[in-house]
């Protein structure tokens, strides 16, 4: 009890505890797939599909839902081609069938025409036609399953391998039949399973999970660090009671931890995807899921989880608290457990099931944290000969991790002997000497690098803006092209890009004879198909090339359009404009870029201050200022701080260039960028007479000055700021709010 | 050589901190004796411009320390009494970032650093981090660092802070010996620590310098101030609350206390041989 009020009274923890909370549900959203954004939509639609098919069997069902998304595809291909025809210069180039559905629904072709009928909704119920239909497909198969498992059986009993009697193989292929014979009458009932499957799929909560864990077991080991553990040790309820109750405290975080955690996210979901009554429904319904043996109602499901989860979790922290406790230094003990870790998601992973060694896949902390995976699976490990149930293995497991690591724990607490390990000690302190040698031929700038990344730990968060930004696309998408014309239009483009001149318009006309010539030839045919000179088939194929040709016409009469726009705008600027691609110039630096723009700016912004927002406040908690202040070059290290951030500034500046046009320049021919800027369409009325990489030069030059200010900002209140916690707080609040400022004005 | 300090004055609020302070070194060791809230620490700090002052001067041989900048610190070595380290360096990288600090030429740092941990006893740990160091190894680190560049003017505030008897004699002895052609100024509560290796003692009192000698006249101006008396049990907290007492002891079955002041009793009788700077302590600066 004292070490939960100890615990729950440091506000920082409970603060921490709710943030990563917060986290939580905010990630599960922003995570969840982007397929549609009217959840309200999609819920409504599956809730009224499913009460349509409420008293139709399971045959009825699968064909009902078959013809509902065969039409649904018509309808959608049938909204893109009244799209293009309202286009000005829209093609009508469809497939047969589509013709077909036009002139068979006048009814849909008026809606869509009035937009009572719209893309989004209709996109959305295709999708959840494909869900449906997928989980139909399954209930109305499962019977056919159950018996193909019965079937499968008798024919691997005749292979010599597997009807050797005792062999695991033998007891597995009996064992695996059983299981699922017990199944043979359950009943599988359709429902929105939405929310129970994006809470299924959703992972990141794991880390969300070990991380409130982990404020919980460092907690306990604050005393250790803190010196109190001499003083603790020497009182009369600080040992075995002490480490019970630590135990106790641990176990009711757990259950705190893994409620609310998994309880937001799951309400959230209910919340958004409704599907609350569908729970009372067998697990197996949920398409997922179809393949466990767990004959329980999803409801019965969540519960299994938690409780699984719980002691799942309890047993991590129990044993990373041990683990912790026993290591002297908490840099060993983190790449310690960085590196267990690892070895144990390569063991889970790399391993396979058949193989003789897969009790190392479920001895193994990773079934555990993907839990959800491991429940939903029907496997049977061999256990000496004997075909034992994964889900059974992983229970033996916990019970025995329980039972061992709380003896140890209390074993610790009464007799408590630090270990030496002595040799990792003589390495370590070989490194040690090494890195000092390096270390002391630091100039005073260097110096400051290394307070930031070593000392202050900059290093992570370098690493992970590092990978953010690799993985980060910074090119937006203009959303395709509205006609098929404008298509072939610009294909056309990039083929003819660079300077006008009179080149393009001699390859333009001699394409567009060579395409008259194919229509020309069609009508010859067409007259002929008439007549019976010819037959379908010989007709189709020339109506094929007629339709090609008539798209490439229209398409290189866009680009005549375009090209006489560019010449006309030439004339009156007294500019030679290039014929040039936009698009990739747009989804780079255009309207099509600026949320991603937005974005990265945030990050870089935020990574700035963590990085640097403790340059100064570093001296005032670490007491150094005073010394510092008394030495010849104090003003040297001033400049060395200032040179320091600014180069680190520099060199983030320059890593998100690099990554951004590498990006850009895979996109582009680059001799366009030597084309007058007014060649885009977005800089058309731009006031200077330079080229493409002139202005690129401009423009990231005064990103460098941006976060060069930025970053004066961020030093200037470290300055002023005596403790980190303000530093950071005050930066952050202050940058985000430039950042969103530059951010708006951008929109 | 020579640092004196004109009617230095320094205010925190309404609290005056040091008041109309003057005073002059010139090379030797000064202990500087206070309670706490005395103005020891802002003495240190106004030396070693870590504040700033409200009125006053500090010269250097003439020269105001605030016109000569980065020259006056080249002659600094500073021990604060708060502990001030990266503690995940270790302690050789650690001084020898001091060092580059301070410009110690580059030549001579490890000859410097390698001597300074031999005579503190931290050789054996040079390449530990200070983190895992107890108090008292903290504390001689924080010596070396004060020490590296051969400093002209040495400003220790508690020194020994933390040091076991054997430590603090060495280090006591080894302050000694380089005391020769510098200005030591030493900040304690410790009042061995000075008695024995001090030049001058300067006694703080509320901001207020109380006077300035050598421990040998500071103890012969207390002579007639220090008396003993028998008392009994029961008189003897009443004595306590009373006057100012710096030894009970028994003798002979007896007790015997030890009063130290100016309105003593006329019945005792009267201590003038092995005097200790306690005494003087007491009688100055003990409320």
């Amino acid at each position: 009890m004292i070490e939960f009020k100890r615990i729950l009274k440091t506000y920082s923890k409970t603060i921490l505890l709710t943030i990563l909370i917060v986290l939580n549900i905010f990630t599960f959203l922003y995570w969840e797939n982007e397929q549609y954004d009217d959840r309200k939509t999609y819920s409504d639609i599956m809730i009224s599909e499913l009460s349509k098919m409420k008293d139709m069997d399971k045959d009825e069902r699968v064909e009902y839902l078959e013809n509902a998304n065969k039409n649904e595809e018509l309808t959608l291909s049938l909204i893109s081609f009244i799209k293009s025809t309202e286009n000005e210069n829209g093609i009508t180039f469809y497939e047969e069938n589509v013709m077909k559905f036009y002139n068979e629904h006048p009814d849909i072709v008026e809606q869509i025409k009035n937009k009572t009928i719209k893309e989004e909704t209709e996109r959305i119920k295709q999708i959840v036609y494909n869900k449906l239909l997928e989980q139909a497909k399954n209930i109305a198969g499962y019977d056919e399953y159950l018996d193909s498992i019965e079937t499968k059986k008798q024919e691997l009993l005749t292979f010599s391998i597997f009807n050797k009697k005792g062999t695991f193989n033998y007891k597995n292929i009996f064992k695996t039949a059983e299981d699922y014979k017990a199944l043979k009458d359950i009943n599988l009932e359709m429902g929105n399973y939405t929310a129970i499957e994006e809470f299924a799929n959703y992972k990141y909560i794991n880390i969300f999970l070990i991380l409130s864990i982990l404020i919980i077991v460092f907690s306990f080991l604050e005393d250790k660090k803190q010196g109190l553990k001499e003083i603790i040790n020497t009182t009369k309820n600080g040992r075995i009671k002490l480490t019970v109750g630590r135990i106790v405290t641990l176990f009711v975080f757990c259950i705190i931890s893994v409620l609310a955690l998994y309880g937001s996210v799951l309400g959230v979901s209910l919340l958004m995807n409704g599907g609350v009554a569908d729970l009372e429904n067998i697990i197996i319904s949920v398409s997922m899921f179809s393949g466990t043996t767990l004959n329980i109602t999803i409801w019965e499901y969540l519960g299994l989880f938690i409780t699984t989860k719980i002691l799942s979790i309890f047993i991590i922290g129990l044993f990373i608290w041990y683990f912790f406790s026993k290591i002297k230094t908490r840099n060993l003990g983190f790449l310690a457990t960085i590196i267990i870790f690892a070895i144990e998601y390569l063991l889970y992973t790399q391993i396979d099931f058949n193989n003789y060694m897969s009790i190392l896949k479920v001895i193994n902390i990773f079934p555990l944290i993907f839990l959800n995976d491991s429940l939903k699976k029907y496997i049977n490990i061999n256990l000496f000969g004997n075909p034992v149930n994964f889900l059974t293995m992983i229970y033996i497991f916990i019970g025995i991790c329980f039972i061992t690591l709380i003896l140890l724990h209390i074993f610790k607490s009464y007799y408590d002997k630090r270990q030496t390990f002595s040799l990792i000690e003589k390495i370590i302190n070989k490194l040690r000497t090494i890195s000092d040698f390096i270390i002391n031929r630091f100039s005073l700038l260097m110096y400051e690098i290394y307070k930031i990344f070593i000392l202050q730990k900059g290093w992570i968060i370098l690493l992970v803006f590092i990978y953010i930004m690799s993985n980060y696309r910074f090119l937006g998408y203009n959303g395709g092209f509205a006609s098929l014309q404008e298509q072939v239009a610009n294909y056309y483009t990039k083929e003819f890009q660079g300077e006008i001149d009179s080149d393009i318009y001699t390859q333009i006309d001699t394409l567009k004879e060579k395409f008259e010539k194919v229509t020309e030839d069609f009508k010859e045919q067409e007259e002929k198909y008439k007549n019976g000179e010819i037959n379908y088939y010989q007709y189709y194929s020339h109506k094929v090339d007629n339709d090609q040709a008539t798209i490439h016409l229209s398409g290189l009469e866009l680009l005549e359009n375009n090209l006489n726009k560019l010449e006309e705008r030439s004339d009156k600027e007294n500019v030679k404009l290039w014929l040039i691609d936009n698009n990739p110039y747009e989804n780079a630096y255009g309207e099509n870029a600026k949320g991603k723009q937005n974005i990265a700016l945030i990050i870089i912004g935020f990574i700035l201050c963590l990085l640097l927002a403790n340059s100064f406040s570093f001296e005032y908690e670490n007491n150094t200022r005073m010394i510092l202040n008394t030495t010849r070059n104090k003003k040297k290290v001033l400049k060395s701080k200032v040179i320091s951030a600014f180069f680190i500034a520099t060199s983030i500046w320059l890593f998100v260039t690099i990554l951004e046009l590498r990006q850009f320049l895979g996109t582009i021919e680059t001799f366009t960028l030597f084309a007058p800027i007014q060649s885009l369409e977005m800089f058309s009325s731009f006031p200077l007479k330079i080229n493409i990489v002139t202005y690129l030069c401009f423009l990231y030059f005064g990103r460098l000055v941006l976060m060069l200010l930025i970053t004066s900002v961020i030093l200037f209140i470290s300055s002023k700021s005596n403790k980190s916690i303000s530093a950071y707080a005050v930066s952050l609040f202050a940058i985000l709010t430039i950042m969103l400022l530059i951010c708006w004005i951008n929109i | 050589m020579k640092l004196e300090i004109k009617n230095l004055t320094k205010k925190y609020g309404d609290n005056t901190a040091l008041d109309n302070l003057t005073l002059t070194f010139e090379p030797g060791i000064y202990g500087i004796l206070g309670e706490n809230g005395a103005g020891k620490s802002t003495l240190m700090n106004l030396l070693t411009d870590n504040i700033k002052r409200d009125s006053g001067s500090i010269l250097y041989d003439g020269k105001e320390i605030l016109d000569m900048k980065g020259k006056y610190r080249e002659l600094l070595g500073f021990m604060p009494q708060q502990q001030g380290f990266y503690e995940n360096m270790t302690a050789d990288s650690f001084l020898h970032y001091i060092a580059k600090l301070k410009g110690v030429d580059k030549k001579d740092i490890d000859k410097q650093i390698s001597k300074l941990l031999s005579i503190t006893n931290l050789e054996k740990v040079r390449h530990k981090k200070i983190k895992s160091f107890s108090g008292g190894m903290k504390q001689r680190v924080l010596l070396c660092q004060a020490l590296l560049g051969s400093p002209k003017i040495l400003i220790l505030d508690e020194p020994t802070a933390g040091l076991d008897p054997k430590e603090r004699i060495k280090i006591r002895n080894f302050i000694s010996s380089i005391s020769r052609n510098k200005i030591i100024l030493l900040a304690t509560h410790i009042v061995s620590d000075i008695e024995s290796i001090s030049d001058k003692i300067i006694l703080l009192k509320k901001g207020k310098l109380i006077d300035v000698n050598s421990s040998y006249e500071l103890i012969d101006d207390i002579k007639d101030k220090v008396k003993e008396y028998e008392v009994t049990e029961e008189e003897l907290p009443q004595i306590q609350d009373k006057y100012k007492v710096s030894n009970i002891y028994t003798k002979n079955q007896k007790l015997i206390v030890r009063l130290v002041g100016d309105d003593l009793p006329s019945e005792g009788k009267s201590v003038t041989e092995h005097l200790t700077l306690e005494e003087v302590y007491l009688y100055y600066l003990a409320e």
